[in-house]
């Protein structure tokens, strides 16, 4: 190593105090440092580029209260954004004692001595600030000054540097015999320059042979030395939660266990033969003697030291974004399949819904079907007692009055109980017996004038056995015609529902919307007794659909009107013809209405709001039905305010078999 | 004089009248009042007090046009002068919640589901007007003959030394 050059600056404005500093430090420095004084701040920069371009590095500007035309402190501060004197140290000589201690301060500049100085004062400065400079800018340097060397301020380096651990020592002591200069060299180049210099020093120990499959170095365990591989291929491995994963080869060196001995730490990994493996091993204790022998050693052991660290920190940050990018893959493989088991599921529920109306279709059909025989049987019976009643009834003595109260209870039409009240009170007042007045009204006999012709002529003590056979006669009719009328009503729902819940069809047929929309209204009769139905049925045209899935359309609309409605209302059932060739179907209800901002959301499948407002209870229904209409071809519209609420259904007429148009 | 009432609320009038004739053998002693919706039930509640009448037990079907029969056997519970009436409720739709309802709130006596069976429902009555007629008539004879008669005699034989 050539000895530095090192020039000290003294910048003053006048030439007397500058060259007064220059020969001060000039003594003081020994003549380890070229000393040079100067005049202005113009001066100085000039000499500062002048001394970088040749390579002479700069420890420390002096400066006295004023430079030229800048004061003192300025023209010092201007040298901290100089990046060719990084680290220089600032001293001002000074008069202004306050300004120089805020300067500091600030850190404006690094140190001030007054004037008129003190000789030791100035010395002891201008050593700690040459020492602090070396120390941080050119610690091989600290050699050739011992002389000015703050003692105190480099054992307070050293302390710090032992404080952090002995490979920090180590790096230090390599820095400052200047051995950190390897650079031109390959990773292999100055591994084996160490493993030479090793061999050389330790007087060529006897290398060991470890057998393939030996284990060198196991992660976690405490370090003792370290292992120089001469030959052979080593395995270095994690046990990475249970699985014991392989690591590159490259990020093994020929030299085990330097980092971990580095670092005070276990081992990170656990190193193998892989084939045999001549190498030898080396404690601590040899290791460091051999370092203290040999200061190439250490500035070999520096490097390799260091390229063990770059190697494996390039080798964490490669893994590192390895990891960032299967990540990324997983979470978008992840988000799919997601969308994918969402989209199943919702495909499924579907199918079920739709497996589930099919076969209660059919379950329907047949139950119906069923019924047919028994119904019939039913009413076939009611009118085979009425005739033989009707018949009987004429031998009895008082035929005339009986059949008369038979035919009438038979064909009498249901009268509301308010009118049977007042007709009750009426005949009470006028025959003034409640009771009496009860038994006849009830019997059919509502008027005075009917009560004359009912007794007329029967002897008092007769009329009481009379009423009871008129009240029999009239109870039996009435029991006939409840019959008839029950009978009736269960045909008719029979037959709507056979209609209605047809076998699953696989081609259309013609179709009449109002005959489907007929059908299901009196179907879900029972749930809208509290509803005004309006049925506004312009003449339609005949369309070629599949009825039955048109019906389960209507009924999931006119089912989810009645929810929204939650109680009396008006259901509007509306058929017209848009334009030529469409028929649309309007169910439109009286309810709450559905808030403009779930409009579109409404199809969704199982779409309910907070409230339960649109719990559609079939949760399905308005999916399936847009399902169906769509496979015919069809659009369904909704328009919404509150109060109002139409679906409509606008479908094709299509391929009709007969074309025309139907009434 | 004063009668005791049995009052059914049914808005069909097959199953009024097929309710009123399973009701007939109580008519020796009681009267049957019919009718169609809630509202109606109370004109004619109101007619029968109004001639010093007595209602003893409501029979309501739950799906009635207007006000449903749950919410009025509700009403009859929460005013203090028809809240001795027995209180029966006939359905075939109502779903789990009216009927708790009902059961909570109406205090309600007696539940029966359509189709009914004649003897069940003669039963059902006829222990409901027994009750009534133990808490409120001034005497149970005249119901011994129609109504639960050994329960009628047993409070015959425990009331004696009380009057």
């Amino acid at each position: 190593m050539t000895d530095e050059r090192f020039v000290i600056l003294c910048a003053a404005a006048e030439s007397a105090l500058a060259g007064a500093l220059r020969s001060v430090v000039d003594m003081l420095t020994d003549h380890q440092f070229d000393v040079e004084a100067l005049f202005d701040d113009e001066e100085l920069h000039q000499r500062l580029d002048e001394l970088d371009e040749d390579d002479i590095r700069v420890p420390l500007v002096l400066a006295s209260d004023r430079v030229g035309e800048v004061d003192g402190i300025t023209a010092l501060a201007a040298l901290r954004h100089r990046p060719s004197v990084r680290g220089v140290r600032t001293l001002l000589v000074t008069r202004r004692l306050d300004e120089a201690g805020d300067a500091v301060g600030d850190g404006a500049i690094d140190a001030f001595v007054p004037v008129p100085w003190d000789q030791q004062v100035l010395e002891e400065t201008i050593d700690h600030l040459i020492t602090g400079y070396l120390i941080e800018e050119d610690p091989a340097a600290l050699e050739q000054v011992p002389e000015i060397v703050d003692v105190e301020l480099l054992s307070h380096a050293f302390t710090r540097a032992e404080e952090r651990g002995r490979s920090a020592r180590v790096q230090l002591e390599a820095a400052r015999r200047g051995l950190l200069a390897h650079t031109e060299l390959s990773d292999d180049e100055v591994e084996e320059a160490m493993v030479r210099e090793i061999e050389a020093i330790l007087d060529h120990p006897d290398p060991q042979v470890y057998p393939a499959g030996t284990l060198l170095l196991e992660s976690g365990q405490e370090v003792d030395g370290i292992t120089i591989v001469l030959d052979g291929q080593i395995n270095l491995s994690l046990d990475v939660e249970g699985t014991e994963t392989s690591f590159h080869v490259r990020t093994a060196g020929r030299i085990l266990g330097i980092l971990a001995l580095a670092h005070h730490e276990p081992a990170l990994f656990t190193a193998r033969a892989v084939t045999d493996v001549t190498a030898i091993p080396l404690t601590v204790d040899q290791l460091d003697d051999a370092l203290q022998r040999s200061s190439t050693l250490s500035g070999l052991f520096m490097s390799v030291l260091l390229r063990s660290m770059v190697r494996r920190i390039r080798r964490s940050v490669e893994l590192r974004i390895d990891l960032d990018e299967a990540r990324q893959a997983i979470a978008a493989e992840r988000d799919q399949l997601a969308l994918a088991l969402q989209q199943l599921d919702q495909a499924q529920s579907q199918l079920i819904e739709q497996e589930k109306m099919a076969l209660l279709g059919q379950l329907v059909a047949g139950v119906a079907h069923e019924l047919n025989n028994p119904i019939a049987a039913i009413l076939r019976a009611t009118d085979y007692i009425e005739e033989d009643i009707t018949s009987l009834t004429t031998r009895h003595p008082e035929s005339q009055r009986l059949t008369d109260t038979l035919i009438g209870a038979l064909h009498a039409e249901p009268v509301s109980t308010r009118t049977e009240r007042a007709q009750r009170r009426e005949l009470a007042g006028a025959l003034g017996d409640d009771v009496l007045a009860g038994r006849l009204v009830h019997a059919g006999i509502t008027t005075r004038a009917d009560v004359d012709r009912l007794f007329a002529g029967v002897p008092e003590p007769a009329k009481d056995d009379l009423l009871t056979s008129v009240e029999a006669y009239r109870r039996l009719g009435t029991a006939i015609r409840n019959l008839r009328t029950g009978g009736r009503r269960i045909e008719g729902l029979v037959g709507s529902l056979r209609s209605y819940a047809r076998r699953p069809e696989d081609t259309a047929n013609d179709v009449d919307v109002r005959e489907g929309l007929d059908e299901t209204l009196l179907l879900l009769g029972h749930r809208m007794r509290e509803i005004t139905v309006e049925r506004r049925y312009d003449p339609v045209p005949m369309i070629a659909a599949r009825a039955g899935e048109l019906n389960q359309v209507w009924t999931n609309l006119i089912v989810n009107a009645i929810q929204v409605m939650e109680g009396p209302g008006t259901l509007e059932v509306v058929t017209d013809v848009p334009e030529p060739g469409f028929v649309r179907v309007q169910v439109i209800d009286s309810g709450p209405g559905i808030p403009p901002e779930d409009v579109e959301r409404i199809f969704d499948l199982a779409f309910t709001t907070k409230q339960g407002r649109v719990d559609f209870g079939l949760g399905l229904g308005l999916r399936i039905a847009l399902d169906i209409v769509t496979r015919h071809h069809g659009v369904i519209e909704v328009d919404s305010v509150p109060g109002r609420t139409a679906f409509s259904v606008t479908l094709p007429v299509g391929n009709t078999t007969e074309g025309g148009v139907a009434e | 004089m004063s009668d005791v009432f049995i009052l059914v609320v049914e808005d069909e009038p097959e199953v009024r009248d097929a309710i009123a004739r399973d009701l007939e053998p109580f008519t020796a002693v009681f009267r049957i009042e019919v009718a169609e919706d809630a509202a109606d039930a109370r004109e004619a509640m109101a007619e029968l007090r109004s001639g010093g009448n007595e209602v003893a037990i409501v029979l309501a079907d739950h799906l009635l046009p207007g006000e449903h029969g749950t919410d009025f056997l509700i009403a009859l519970h929460q005013d203090p002068d028809t809240q001795a009436i027995r209180k029966v409720l006939i359905t075939g739709q109502a779903g789990h919640e009216d009927t708790i309802r009902a059961i909570n709130e109406a205090n309600l006596n007696h539940y029966i589901t359509k189709p009914w069976d004649a003897e069940r429902l003669q039963s059902v009555v006829s222990d409901e007007l027994t009750e009534w007629v133990i808490e409120n008539a001034e005497s149970v004879l005249p119901y011994v003959s129609v109504l639960d008669g050994p329960r009628l005699m047993d409070t015959l034989r425990n009331r004696p030394w009380k009057h």
